[in-house]
């Protein structure tokens, strides 16, 4: 038995008018962790579906009839990847399709067919709203597919520091007091598929004006760059739970720093921690312990 | 002045060895450091920024550096951006290039640590140590490795010859045969074909 592994999540052309939902479900899931969110618009639906089935435990010739009707479907989708820190793996299906899953992956994927897959006379038909992974080898394959490096992409590479995947390896950093008023925080501007990256100050961010009430730009800037410039999960809930309980660098927390970059002279760039920044501006606070990246490119 | 001692209070649970520690332990002069093996550098660099940060209010700074591959990292405490101490990380052997030294050793210095008292007040931290033939050891291989570019290794080789008995360096050396080797010498390749051709190269253009 494992502890932990990555699995995935595709959201097909028809089930991405759920995809809010769908997520909420995953989210009120302990087990998964949702580490990374993309919106995907295939070349082909068919492409696609070699690309996901090209691993599956059974042969594709198999599955043409079960994938018949994703030709119908929009063609985009969303990929979700999820930390699962329960697998519970067990033994499925008969003969040469027997395979090992996640008993709890197979549970969430089934409560989220039953809830969206389209139904006819009352039954739930087989045009899954989505597909899930089986084994973290197939996490692993379509992430090369769509040009990452595997799971290693989410592997912890670094010393102490609780850092994100996507800042890869930090191989030196500095633990210094800095102002709020030094930190700049970098936000998404535009349109969905042709963002732009600005700096802004911290009162200027959507997470900042949402803690001061206007919930509603933070819901939309997210809605807006969600899978496209904005692959992380936020949620406006999210954000004020935060708020509520928020102890920075408390224990077990103690080394989750904000972590920036000096940009310029006494200006900072915040590249992970805006929303922690954002709660601790709100709260009047004036300076914070950071993680300062001393050369990483 | 930093209080090395409360540091190791803090981890007195972590498995953990502190190698070629310095006669005047815990006292310490700016820019020396501290070299620590252990089973998880993470957990013991984590330990070290925590308890770094009670001396950040006072103008520390911290710094940490991976070396290598998270197997080896230096926690760095500056004052005025200098170096004041460092905390020197290890969870493998360092590598040597003057003798082979299996990876076991490692596992053997920690398995094999005794423990150092130390008086804090009115408490006595226990800081752990190599044993007496391990620090005998772990010294003879630092000075064989440097001493023909740091002349100050010499203080591991008096360590070796004052401190340690007659029967400690006997186990010593038993020890050190047995975790350790000469790398193998490279000879240049001088046949007499080689030396024919080495020679009329002299006689042609270009």
């Amino acid at each position: 038995m494992i502890g932990r592994r990555f699995d995935y999540m595709l959201v097909w052309g028809h089930g991405v008018e759920h995809m809010e939902a769908i997520a909420a479900m995953i989210r009120e899931h302990p087990a998964f962790k949702i580490v990374k969110v993309l919106h995907h618009v295939p070349e082909s639906v068919d492409l696609l579906v070699h690309a996901v089935y090209s691993f599956d435990y059974a042969p594709i010739e198999h599955l043409k009839d079960k994938t018949e009707y994703l030709r119908a479907t929009p063609r985009e989708s969303y990929l979700v990847f999820l930390e699962n820190r329960d697998p519970d793996e067990d033994y499925f299906g008969e003969g040469s399709f027997r395979h090992l899953e996640s008993r709890t992956m197979k549970a969430l994927k089934e409560r989220i067919r039953d809830r969206f897959n389209p139904y006819r006379n009352g039954k739930r038909t087989d045009e899954h709203v989505i597909h899930a992974s089986d084994n973290q080898l197939q996490t692993d394959h379509i992430l090369r597919y769509l040009g990452y490096p595997g799971v290693e992409l989410f592997a912890d590479r670094n010393v102490v520091l609780s850092a994100p995947y996507h800042l890869g390896e930090i191989t030196d950093y500095c633990i210094r007091e800095l102002h709020i008023s030094a930190l700049r925080c970098r936000m998404v501007t535009g349109e969905r598929h042709h963002p732009e990256a600005t700096v802004v100050a911290v009162e200027d961010t959507p997470h900042y004006r949402a803690l001061c009430g206007d919930g509603e730009a933070y819901r939309l800037y997210l809605r807006t760059f969600l899978g496209t410039a904005l692959t992380d999960d936020h949620t406006l809930e999210g954000l004020l739970r935060l708020a509520a309980s928020f102890d920075y660098l408390a224990p077990p927390f103690d080394n989750a720093y904000v972590i920036v970059r000096e940009e310029e002279p006494g200006i900072f760039a915040v590249l992970d921690g805006a929303h922690r920044v954002a709660i601790l501006k709100h709260r009047g606070v004036t300076s914070l312990a950071a993680a300062v990246i001393c050369n990483k490119e | 002045m930093l209080d090395l001692l409360t540091f190791f209070g803090d981890i007195a649970g972590l498995p953990y060895c502190v190698v070629k520690m310095s006669p005047s332990f815990p006292q310490y002069k700016a820019g020396e450091d501290i070299d620590l093996f252990c089973y998880s550098v993470n957990d013991v660099a984590a330990k070290v920024v925590s308890w770094a940060k009670r001396y950040a209010a006072k103008g520390y700074g911290i710094k940490v550096s991976n070396v290598h591959k998270r197997q080896h990292v230096h926690v760095d405490l500056l004052l005025e951006g200098a170096l004041n101490f460092r905390f020197d990380l290890y969870e493998a052997m360092p590598a040597y290039e003057k003798l082979m030294v299996k990876p076991a050793l490692f596992e053997s210095v920690l398995e094999n640590a005794a423990s150092a008292f130390f008086p804090m007040g009115e408490v006595q931290v226990e800081v752990k140590v190599p044993a007496p033939v391990d620090d005998l050891l772990i010294r003879y291989l630092e000075f064989a490795e440097w001493y023909d570019v740091r002349p100050d290794k010499i203080k591991h080789l008096d360590f070796i010859m004052e401190r340690g008995d007659a029967q400690t360096r006997e186990r010593m050396l038993q020890k050190l045969h047995h975790y350790t080797k000469l790398p193998p010498l490279f000879i240049p390749h001088e046949c007499p074909f080689c030396r024919f051709t080495a020679r009329l190269k002299k006689y042609l253009p270009g």
